[in-house]
């Protein structure tokens, strides 16, 4: 298996539209890690640098410590699942996965029974045996994702690249697949480099993910590390649904106030747990919804209530403070739910743990002190 | 994964380019050739001969596609084949010259992409020597690569326009022959062309004769009749077959297919003897009639596939709405199908407009010959003395001008429309 | 074209009787020449002259500019000046029994008594007047004749001609001095046979407007929807004009097949069974002996000629669309420019060709080569199908780069992360791709090269000539079906080839239909 390195990659297209900017990452060998990011940021740009498909503005992409950059793509040892699969749609899948081994030339080339051997291999580990000589067009969608996917795997990559494999199947198949891939990843161990704009696919895939955004990385590290401490506004509002509650306001003498935009709004104040108390001047308070506990009906309630979302396992509760918004999560629905939910005058109070509070400075960067 | 990936990939990009070019270089040294061949030129057709062999061993030297393995022998081969490539078209020049002919024009353009191309491959190879001889380190070789990436868009980007320049040029000789030939003084073929004696006279004289007004009068006349009576039929048929769904739909669409594929020959020899007994023969009805069913297939089925694309919902609405058929088809069809209609016209006009056996058979009259029968007779009767070929030329420039206008502005429909005609059917 | 290479073919047949060029000093024996004269629908000349003692034989020159000496009479861009017909003086005329009945293309009278005033008559009925003999196509008169007319064959309609007769003794010497010419012009129309019976048509089309017609309006009744029947009106004036116009004819073209109906007996054809299509295959017809009467050879060069271009045009229209489809800089410009070929009006390209390709045109001035492109047989043949590539591969580059246009573009970066190498790329992932609208594409090429009638026609004419009455050199099936009957009148005979082009074109009409699905009816 490979590492993979990126360092200082910058693409470029014209210069006006930057695709990626100063990416640095290193990706440890058999690492499962995910480019997560909204569209346009840079994520599949990225992969696409890596596999070869997109020149490299400037910087360098290393592949266990070469530099790949001029290299063509067949020469890096890379093996890419494609958002559309990008099957050969007049070929069997027996021969959509053989094709690219039966092509090679030279010292590449393998025998024909190395050729089966490996082509069966792939179809037992992803079942896909007794639909060999069907065309592409006569399978499910997440038959054809698993043939895009042992198409890279025949290759015996050792570096696995997946561009959104499983944003063109329904919420239930990408479920089945998700632990799929995942189960495949332990078994074989490749170097993976997944690129998703889906958070759930992020946080239960990869051992480490790349929140990027505009081109830039916002955050690498683990997943939790990411739910629990976002290195910045932007992925505290990218990761988690619904997202963290942010609220900006100004923090003096460990006192966190906030007074609205226009005015005329009831400020609110929270004191801010030690670790932030040196922190002063324009700041973001945020805390995850589903740590934001709610009195409902008790004196010096704050908040109204804007709305329920019942989504069976757990109720998510709009609230309302003037011209702020926040959410939180209930996962049981208590006696509060049997609660006029239409009475928007019912005063809610909101309580939150001061391990769940989380400081961001004025440009929205994580408050680290 | 391992530190040779860089030379083990490595091939130098001027080696590459120099491939590229010889693919060029092989295409014109085979018509080297042929035209030496032609000419009864023994030596030139032996010189290129080994040019040609030359040229192949250099084409298939470095496979393309595969990581090429340094190999001294290619180096060789590469330089010898370069060198002989370079000395033998020198030497073709210089055969050229001695004969009585002397060298002309042709005769550069043959021979030199061949001695380019051979001494840029020994220069190539001479600079790349560390290269075959497998003595190139990591470094060098990432270098390499890293020009191979800069130069190989250039490089294939040079090679494409020269092959697309003598493509063009393949294409519009002729034309370009026509627009001389009508310039030049004389009605006779061997021209003798030069700006100072270019002249508009065969303009003048197509401008001012009257047969020509009359036959490109003729034309029009024939060919707008044609598109409007073929597309009165046309168009409600094909609205029928698309919106409705009667008994015996499918085996009235299999016959506008395979009419298509009639033969005209087997229809011309009728058609002829039913024109002549009802009095046809030289006359605008019995060419328009003969047109617009030639045509009525093809208009039909494309303006069908329009239909077909046109939301039934939107007659329904307008039913809800309290159209009547007649209304529906007025005001809601005809205005949407605009485009499809323009199409379709264009289609029968220009069938029309160049149609040559019918109206070649049809008319006897020189006065009502329509253009292409009218250009056809003009340079008929003789191929030397005295047919028209400067006024020929003259007429088929101005004939020719608006036609290719038309196909430059409506390439896609076209082209579409055809496509449509013959894949879908 | 047959008719008009009369001339050339004959010269092939008695080249020994070929005159010299020094024509000085020969007789006229011009007496009369009509002006009216013709009874042939196509292209022939009446023409009457009176015997001299002591002939041998009777030259006859006929030339499209006027002339006063035998050197100067060229007949449509003739080579030499010779003589375009000869008529032999024989007592004892033998009637050569294998000289088939359609080499007899000069049709002649003598007679013993002087030449009418008008030369429009009757001569075949009139008792005075009787036909010769025949040897080797060539009419043999006895020397008792006074008089003789002739149609002369091989005439552009419309054109004025010069004509002369002279003489030549038993030692070849022209037996006469001075030379007088006259002029001569084919009227086609002028002498029009008697309106035919056209009767039968109007019935037929009227039985089948009728039936069609009824048909609809009994559909339309029976019809359960009544909101789908309406279509069968709006379909009516079409299905009326493809049946009257096109499916008719086709009837009746493949009844004139069994009928030896020809522009001589115009309307009176009478029914004849299989004998045209024995004709097409018989020996009768074999004037070169190589036991062909030319169907097979043009059958054989048809072929060559449909695949031929449609594989060119296939070849070329795939490499230069991948070309323009592979990220050029000014495509469009390109593209525009490979469009030329396909929108010069067809006509007009080919008679460029022609020029161009003339011996004395601008490809043998460029290539400083000297080669009679259209003269030569293989060069001939070469030439044609060269100029049909040229005006055909533009097409084909357009639709196919549209086609290339739809092929999904990440199939070819999984290929080059698979390290697939540019061949195997074409080979295993476009032209399978490309297949579907290839396929039918060719089919349809095929059926109109196949067709193609203007390109041979306007190029070649058919020519070079070998022997009159067998198709030329590159004669396809349907020009020399144009030959048959536009040029020598015999519908029914040119029937029975239309029947059988038409049933090789049901081959591939089938194999494309069968690969469009029937063109998808339902669609």
């Amino acid at each position: 298996m490979a590492r993979v390195g990126f360092d200082g990659v910058w693409k470029e297209y014209d210069s006006e539209s930057i695709a990626v900017k100063d990416l640095t990452i290193e990706v440890e060998s058999g690492e499962f890690v995910v480019l997560v990011g909204p569209s346009g940021c840079g994520k599949t740009t990225s992969l696409r640098m890596l596999a070869g498909l997109e020149e490299i503005t400037e910087g360098t992409i290393t592949i266990d410590g070469v530099v790949v950059n001029n290299l063509p793509p067949k020469a890096r040892g890379i093996g890419m699942v494609f958002q559309s699969y990008a099957l050969y749609p007049h070929m069997s899948v027996q021969k959509n996965l053989s094709f690219g081994l039966r092509m090679q030339k030279g010292e590449g080339r393998l025998e024909k029974t190395e050729i089966d051997n490996r082509v069966s291999e792939a179809a037992d580990l992803l079942g896909l045996k007794e639909y060999l000589d069907r065309l592409p067009k006569n399978l499910s969608g997440g038959q054809r994702q698993r043939v895009a996917l042992g198409r890279a795997l025949v290759r015996q990559p050792s570096v696995l690249l997946m561009d959104e494999p499983l944003s063109n199947l329904d919420a239930k198949l990408r479920n089945q697949m998700r632990i799929e891939l995942r189960r495949l990843h332990e078994e074989l161990g490749t170097t993976t480099i997944y690129v998703t704009h889906d958070q759930v696919e992020a946080m239960t895939l990869a051992d480490r993910l790349v929140i990027m955004n505009e081109g830039r990385t916002q955050q690498f590290s683990t997943p939790l590390e990411a739910y629990h401490n976002p290195s910045n506004t932007f992925v505290a509002s990218f990761l988690g649904t619904p997202p963290m509650n942010l609220i900006e306001g100004v923090a003096s003498g460990g006192v966190f106030t906030y007074s609205g935009q226009t005015g005329g709004t009831p400020p609110l104040t929270r004191e801010l747990p030690d670790r932030y108390s040196g922190y002063e001047g324009q700041c973001t308070l945020g805390f995850r919804p589903e740590n934001t506990g709610l009195k409902i009906g008790e004196e010096g309630g704050k908040f109204n209530i804007a709305g329920f979302e019942s989504l069976g396992s757990e109720t998510v509760v709009h609230l309302d403070h003037g011209e702020l918004r926040i959410s939180a999560v209930w996962h049981r629905p208590g006696p509060e739910a049997n609660h006029k939910i239409t009475d928007r005058k019912t005063a809610v109070k909101v309580a939150v743990e001061e391990s769940d509070i989380r400081l961001f400075d004025e440009n929205g960067i994580a408050v680290r002190l | 994964m391992n530190e040779n990936l860089a030379t083990k990939w490595w091939t130098p990009v001027s080696l590459r380019g120099v491939v590229s070019f010889a693919w060029i270089s092989l295409l014109i040294t085979l018509l080297m050739c042929g035209i030496s061949w032609m000419r009864g030129d023994d030596t030139g057709t032996s010189i290129s001969l080994m040019v040609l062999i030359a040229n192949s061993v250099i084409v298939w030297i470095l496979p393309e596609d595969v990581p090429a393995r340094p190999v001294p022998e290619k180096f060789g081969l590469f330089v010898v084949c370069g060198a002989s490539m370079a000395v033998l078209s020198t030497n073709y020049l210089f055969h050229r010259s001695g004969t009585n002919i002397g060298l002309t024009l042709v005769d550069y353009w043959m021979a030199s992409p061949s001695l380019v191309v051979g001494a840029t491959a020994v220069a190539a190879a001479i600079k790349s020597s560390r290269w075959f001889m497998g003595k190139a380190t990591t470094s060098e070789a990432l270098e390499g690569l890293a020009r191979t990436k800069r130069h190989t868009g250039r490089i294939t980007q040079t090679a494409k326009q020269i092959v697309l320049l003598h493509l063009g040029i393949f294409a519009i000789l002729p034309p370009i022959w026509t627009i001389m030939l009508s310039l030049s003084p004389g009605n006779s073929l061997s021209m003798d062309f030069s700006l100072s004696t270019a002249t508009l006279e065969h303009y003048r004289k197509m401008w001012e004769s009257d047969r020509f007004w009359s036959w490109l009068w003729n034309s029009i006349v024939v060919s707008v009749a044609t598109t409007i009576f073929g597309l009165t039929i046309a168009f409600p048929a094909a609205y029928g077959f698309s919106r409705y769904r009667f008994h015996g739909r499918k085996l009235g669409l299999f016959m506008f297919l395979i009419v298509q594929m009639f033969p005209g020959a087997l229809i011309l020899v009728p058609y002829f003897i039913v024109m002549k007994g009802f009095g046809l023969l030289n006359t605008y009805v019995g060419l328009v009639i003969a047109y617009s069913v030639t045509a009525l297939p093809l208009c039909v089925w494309l303006m069908k596939g329009f239909f077909d694309t046109i939301p039934r919902e939107l007659e329904e609405a307008a039913r809800v709405d309290g159209c009547s058929q007649l209304q529906i088809f007025t005001r809601i069809i005809f205005p949407l199908s605009l485009p499809a209609v323009a199409v379709t016209c264009l289609f029968s006009f220009l069938a029309a407009w160049n149609e040559y056996l019918l109206a070649l058979t049809f008319l006897s009259d020189t006065d009502r010959y329509t253009l292409p029968v009218g250009l056809a007779s003009m340079v008929s009767s003789a191929q030397a003395g005295d047919s028209y070929w400067g006024d020929f030329a003259a007429a088929s420039i101005l004939i020719s001008i608006p036609v290719v206008l038309l196909f430059v502005m409506f390439q896609r429909y076209l082209v579409d429309g055809m496509v449509a005609g013959a894949v879908k059917g | 074209m047959r008719g008009k290479l009369a001339v050339s073919s004959a010269m092939a047949l008695i080249a020994l009787l070929l005159t010299s060029n020094a024509v000085s000093g020969a007789p006229p024996l011009v007496t009369e020449a009509s002006i009216d004269g013709d009874v042939d629908l196509n292209n022939r000349v009446r023409y009457g002259f009176q015997t001299v003692e002591g002939s041998e034989r009777y030259n006859i020159q006929y030339s499209d500019v006027p002339f006063t000496n035998l050197s100067e009479s060229i007949y449509n861009g003739q080579s030499q000046p010779g003589p375009q017909a000869w008529i032999l003086v024989s007592s004892e005329p033998e009637d050569d029994p294998d000289s088939p009945e359609t080499l007899k293309f000069l049709i002649c009278w003598w007679a013993q008594v002087d030449l009418p005033d008008s030369l429009a008559g009757d001569f075949q009925s009139d008792p005075d007047w009787k036909e010769p003999t025949f040897l080797v196509g060539m009419p043999i008169v006895p020397p008792e004749a006074v008089s003789v007319v002739c149609d002369l064959p091989g005439i552009v309609r419309g054109q004025e001609v010069y004509i002369a007769t002279v003489s030549v003794d038993a030692n070849g010497e022209f037996t006469d001095d001075g030379l007088e010419v006259l002029s001569a012009i084919t009227l086609a129309e002028s002498a029009k046979p008697p309106d035919p019976d056209m009767t039968s048509v109007y019935i037929a089309i009227g039985v089948i407007v009728g039936s069609l017609c009824l048909t609809a309006a009994v559909l339309y009744f029976i019809s359960p929807s009544k909101r789908e029947r309406s279509g069968y009106l709006f379909i009516l004036p079409a299905i009326l004009l493809l049946a009257t116009l096109t499916f008719y004819p086709v009837g009746y073209g493949i009844y004139l097949s069994f009928t030896d109906e020809s522009a001589e007996n115009y309307g009176q054809g009478e029914f004849v069974g299989l004998d045209n299509y024995e004709t097409l295959f018989s020996d009768e017809r074999d004037y070169d002996g190589d036991g062909d009467p030319g169907f097979w050879r043009t059958f054989t060069f048809t072929l060559v000629w449909t695949f031929g271009c449609v594989a060119m045009h296939m070849l070329l229209g795939v490499m230069f669309a991948m070309l323009l489809e592979s990220g050029i800089i000014g495509k469009v410009a390109w593209r525009t420019i490979l469009l030329i070929p396909w929108a010069v009006p067809g006509y007009i390209s080919v008679i460029m060709w022609r020029g161009m390709l003339n011996r004395f045109g601008w490809v043998n001035g460029i290539l400083t080569s000297d080669i009679d492109y259209l003269g030569l047989d293989n060069w001939a043949k070469f030439s044609v199908i060269f100029v049909n590539i040229w005006m055909g591969f533009s097409f084909m580059t357009m639709t196919t780069s549209g086609a290339l246009a739809g092929i999904p573009k990440d199939m070819y970066e999984a290929a080059n992360i698979d390290g697939v190498g540019r061949y195997h790329r074409f080979r295993h992932l476009t032209l399978p791709q490309l297949m579907p609208a290839l396929v039918p594409l060719s089919l349809l090429g095929m059926i109109w090269t196949f067709n193609l009638f203007h390109v041979i026609f306007l190029m070649t004419g058919g020519g070079p000539d070998r022997f009159y009455g067998e198709p030329g050199v590159t004669d396809i099936l349907v020009t020399f079906v144009y030959d048959i009957a536009f040029i020598d009148g015999e519908y029914g005979l040119g029937a029975a080839w239309s029947v059988v082009i038409f049933l090789m074109l049901i081959v591939f009409s089938t194999a494309y239909l069968v690969v469009t699905k029937g063109g998808e009816v339902e669609g």
